[in-house]
């Protein structure tokens, strides 16, 4: 009987996942992932994840994932806490609480698995977000402080508004950037039914950190600060400021498309697949493909709603008025189209874009952020064009013999801004 | 119990009361994020054994057997996993009844073991894969049963640790005493 305890009590704690350990890196773990090579579709793989400190407790060398992480929106309502912080403390007074993540998960044949779906969304998360660092640090040479800095990624976490006001919203299927707390959302599967969970298509982990990206490259960098903290946080402003004003800059349809395009080129040219989201909704994912129904779609055809019904509909276009100031606008609709023209100046080809096109376009960013700066100071508001952002992308092929592909696919979808002489480098 | 205890249980009660119970329980323990925590609806039967020990204080066990009605599901059709879980709980009593003819009032405390069986089923694309696992958790707590007649009803709050952490559950059951 003495002897046969502790051999009970053994076997029932390795019934628990604390029996794994710590899990440092290099481990291999079973993920869904795409299959490398010409079958590119999603499928359960097993890879090796490096970055790890202990994988099923969330640390990471290049993150933390928390679950259930908290992010405010509104950390504080008075803009003197704003103006006397760095973006940095802002963003730690806008993470609230969390847990340290409880996979559940099991070794077999030295690889971790997972025994559910979350803790398998768990998995396939952490792996993709490292591969999503690993593309823009190592396979575009572009590192920032988007890819230096760890970001927290909430898993199954929610936004509150305020601390004082902890009324939270949990997020469903869908994944975020939260650049309020410059963290990301791994979000739970509640409504969707086909398709895989986002988070399972690793293009998604490199379409989200592209958000952090294109913030940290173009507002975070320089004299925009103080003209984005308003943007960002603008409940800390309303004050001084009025709610139309704090409002129509937050919800900037140009920012947010172009945002949306580069995150979406970029993904594209992690995937190799201008169908983006085919294998998480696929019949939803239309409007994103690269070689779907906007394919031949302009600017000016989107502002001015002059695209067929179903795409009025699609991008929720407003059909007699000014799209730029419509706050319905699906902007990924403009998303798509620079994605669509970067995709085209990379002759289509995935190789072309990651090799030639990408780090010129995070070049871009760098230029864009100066620009960006340069119009918000004169302006008094956060400003951003799209003109802006094409010709600071081009200004980076200075020089490079792509640079005309580039003009030439600008110039096709943006016709009414070469023809305002916005894109000046451009000849 | 050892057989002993039973054997002498059963010859010194002047009286036993067996009883049989419908439960339903939530019990709300870790998934992924422990601080949001998963709830599992059971159903299932109890049936026990009380020995009266005077003054109204009464002792003894009973045997739960609970599952889970309807399976959890998570995920989409690609991608999802299934969850059934099924328990066996043996647990001592004791608690002080107070009775008033027919009626009685019943507060006890109880602890023991449960051990138990997840159904997993994770599908990936084509592929079904059976995880299925065993369970256990060791467990404490305390009830109030109301007891008219023959008729009982009750509910029953709890908590413990088990292979997955901390769990906690709260039980509504009626019954019958035989």
């Amino acid at each position: 009987m003495v002897t046969r305890v502790p051999a009970l009590v053994a076997a029932l704690l390795l019934t628990g996942a604390g029996c794994l350990g710590p899990l440092a890196g290099p481990v291999d773990v079973e993920i869904v992932t795409r299959q490398p090579g010409a079958e590119n579709e999603l499928e359960l793989q097993v890879v090796t994840v490096e970055s790890a400190i202990d994988l099923a407790r969330g640390e990471g060398e290049l993150f933390t994932f928390r679950a259930g992480q908290t992010f405010y929106s509104s950390p504080f309502l008075e803009q003197a806490a704003y103006d006397d912080r760095t973006p940095e403390e802002l963003f730690e007074a806008a993470r609230g609480d969390g847990s340290t993540p409880d996979p559940d998960l099991y070794r077999e044949d030295g690889v971790i698995r997972a025994r559910e779906h979350d803790s398998l969304m768990y998995l396939s998360s952490f792996a993709h977000l490292e591969r999503a660092m690993q593309f823009y640090r190592d396979t575009l040479d572009r590192p920032s402080t988007a890819t230096e800095r760890p970001p927290v990624v909430s898993f199954y976490g929610g936004i509150v508004a305020s601390p004082i006001l902890p009324l939270p919203v949990n997020l469903s299927d869908n994944a975020a950037y939260f650049a309020q707390a410059d963290g990301l959302f791994v979000v739970p599967t509640v409504l969707q039914s086909e398709g895989v969970a986002p988070f399972f298509e690793p293009g998604v982990a490199v379409h989200e950190l592209s958000h952090r990206v294109f913030e940290h490259r173009v507002f975070l960098g320089g004299d925009a600060v103080p003209l984005w903290k308003r943007a960002t946080y603008p409940a800390g402003y309303a004050d001084t400021t009025s709610q139309e004003d704090l409002t129509r800059v937050a919800l900037n349809p140009e920012r947010r498309g172009f945002n949306e395009g580069i995150a979406d080129i970029h993904a594209v040219g992690y995937t190799r697949d201008p169908d983006l989201l085919g294998g998480v909704s696929p019949s939803g994912s239309a409007l994103r493909n690269l070689e779907g129904p906007l394919a031949e779609v302009t600017f000016r055809d989107l502002v001015d709603a002059n695209v067929q019904e179903d795409l009025i509909s699609g991008c929720r276009l407003d059909a007699g008025g000014d799209n730029l100031n419509n706050r319905a606008l699906n902007y990924y609709c403009l998303g798509t189209v620079l994605a669509i023209a970067l995709w085209e100046a990379s002759d289509a080809d995935a190789d072309v874009l990651v090799a030639e096109v990408l780090p010129r376009v995070q070049d871009g960013l760098d230029l864009l952020g100066e620009r960006v700066a340069e119009r918000s100071l004169e302006s008094g508001e956060l400003t951003f064009r799209t003109d802006d952002g094409l010709d600071s992308i081009v200004r980076a092929f200075a020089g490079h013999p792509r640079q005309a592909d580039v003009c030439a696919a600008f110039g096709a979808r943006y016709a009414d801004l070469f023809a305002a002489g916005g894109v000046p480098s451009c000849p | 119990m050892s057989v002993t205890a039973l054997a002498l249980l059963l010859t010194c009660a002047p009286a036993l009361e067996v009883n049989v119970d419908l439960d339903a329980q939530l019990v709300g323990k870790a998934a992924v994020d422990p601080g949001r925590g998963q709830s599992h609806l059971l159903a299932g039967v109890r049936g026990g054994l009380l020995t009266p020990l005077g003054g109204g204080v009464r002792a003894g066990f009973d045997v739960g057997l609970h599952s889970e009605l309807l399976p959890r599901v998570r995920g989409t059709t690609r991608v999802n996993s299934v969850a059934l879980e099924s328990t066996l709980a043996p647990r001592g009593i004791v608690g002080w009844r107070a009775s008033w003819g027919p009626l009685a009032l019943f507060p006890y405390a109880f602890a023991g073991p449960k051990v138990g069986v997840r159904f997993l089923f994770l599908t990936a694309f084509d592929e079904v894969r059976n995880n299925t696992h065993p369970t256990w958790a060791l467990r404490g707590g305390g009830g109030l049963t109301f007891v008219v007649g023959r008729t009982r009803m009750g509910v029953e709050i709890g908590g413990g640790v088990g292979e997955r952490g901390l769990e906690s559950y709260g039980l509504l059951t009626t019954g019958l005493a035989l």
